[in-house]
């Protein structure tokens, strides 16, 4: 039962899954309440493009996440594991973070670099993120990398052409394969999500037998939900 | 009881009253044309003035128009960036220099990442999806 409990909270997607809805202990609020104050200070200093720089039309930041896949997702919380890593305005500031982190294929683990809007947090419920959803892509191992590149590659050079409707990207390093996400504003927008899924076929060049799914966030939130009513139960019993 | 005076004198008399009328009828239209004549120089410059104005007031609406539009086009304008062009600025100096305040973490490397090597892979393996 818990073997079989713990792999299906691998099997899920894109990283963001083992979001934690039950509220953290009094010990665990108080670390959280500095890392939002040492977020919220990193908030109120804005990144600007360097003089010559080349700007991008939004600022960026970059987040990791690491769980250890073990444990059980309850016991943590996403917002504790996942770090900010720095902001960025420019082209020529993004290859400074770029070129200073490993590749997602040399990750280890259940590993995730996120890639958001800066102001945006990579979780469910930002205010973002709430009415939104991904597009996941689930990729053999030793893909990660490359899609990754393309991935961000395309959301910073502006190639989605959805207006504002882009949040972040995901690239999510599991045991037997890697997943890559791309979030966005609006759900409902079919027009949106098509428009974003026709460009991350050309983007990634992906095969057209693809399978591409895409995933409301409140759809996640009560998987999360379920499973994690699931693990109380199995714990009781 | 009704009177009705019946005599001549009072019968002339009313038709000269008549007459007098029609008389003064007919000098109060031939007053008339000064009026148009007045009106029309008074509104040649009244028109004029507010011609003037109202081409000034285009003018400026054209100017902050055009203003506002080019100021737009810089603000919502969308700053786009091919793949190739993104990936050429990846080689430059400016890419290699590490950022200030990276936190301590096993994925932060302490030099950069050549680019060169990672970019001929790409190109390699661009459509191998195997």
């Amino acid at each position: 039962m818990r073997y079989a409990f713990n792999e299906s909270l691998k099997d899920d997607d894109s990283g963001d899954h083992d979001q934690d809805q039950s509220s953290p202990k009094d010990s665990e609020t108080i670390k959280i309440e500095d890392d939002e104050k040492e977020q919220n200070t990193t908030k109120k200093k804005m990144v600007v493009p360097g003089a010559g720089e080349h700007p991008l039309q939004y600022n960026y930041t970059f987040w990791y996440s690491r769980r250890t896949p073990g444990r059980p997702a309850s016991t943590q919380s996403y917002e504790q594991n996942i770090k900010q890593i720095g902001s960025f305005a420019s082209v020529e500031q993004f290859w400074r973070f770029y070129s200073h982190m490993i590749r997602p294929g040399d990750l280890t683990g259940h590993s995730d670099f996120h890639l958001f809007k800066e102001g945006i947090k990579p979780m469910w419920e930002d205010d973002a993120n709430k009415m939104g959803g991904k597009w996941i892509i689930r990729l053999r191992k030793g893909l990660a990398s490359r899609c990754w590149e393309n991935l961000i590659l395309a959301m910073l050079g502006e190639q989605f052409m959805v207006g504002e409707e882009i949040c972040g990207a995901v690239v999510s390093v599991r045991f037997q394969e890697d997943i890559i996400s791309i979030w966005n504003k609006t759900a409902s927008d079919q027009g949106t999500t098509a428009r974003i899924r026709d460009t991350l076929r050309r983007v990634l060049n992906l095969p057209p037998n693809t399978i591409m799914e895409y995933k409301t966030h409140t759809d996640s939130i009560k998987y999360v939900c379920l499973l994690s009513l699931l693990f109380s139960l199995h714990l009781l019993l | 009881k009704w009177y009705v005076p019946m005599n001549l004198s009072t019968y002339l008399n009313f038709i000269d009253i008549r007459m007098e009328v029609a008389r003064r009828r007919m000098i109060q239209k031939h007053l008339q044309p000064t009026r148009p004549l007045r009106r029309c120089t008074y509104n040649s410059k009244h028109t004029a003035v507010k011609s003037e104005s109202i081409i000034s007031y285009c003018r400026t609406f054209y100017f902050c128009l055009t203003g506002i539009c080019v100021l737009m086009s810089v603000f919502i304008a969308k700053i786009s960036y091919s793949r190739e062009f993104l990936m050429g600025l990846a080689s430059c100096p400016e890419a290699k220099i590490k950022p200030l305040f990276l936190p301590d973490n096993p994925i932060i490397l302490s030099e950069a990442v050549s680019f060169l090597f990672y970019f001929i892979l790409v190109v390699f393996f661009s459509n191998n999806w195997g």
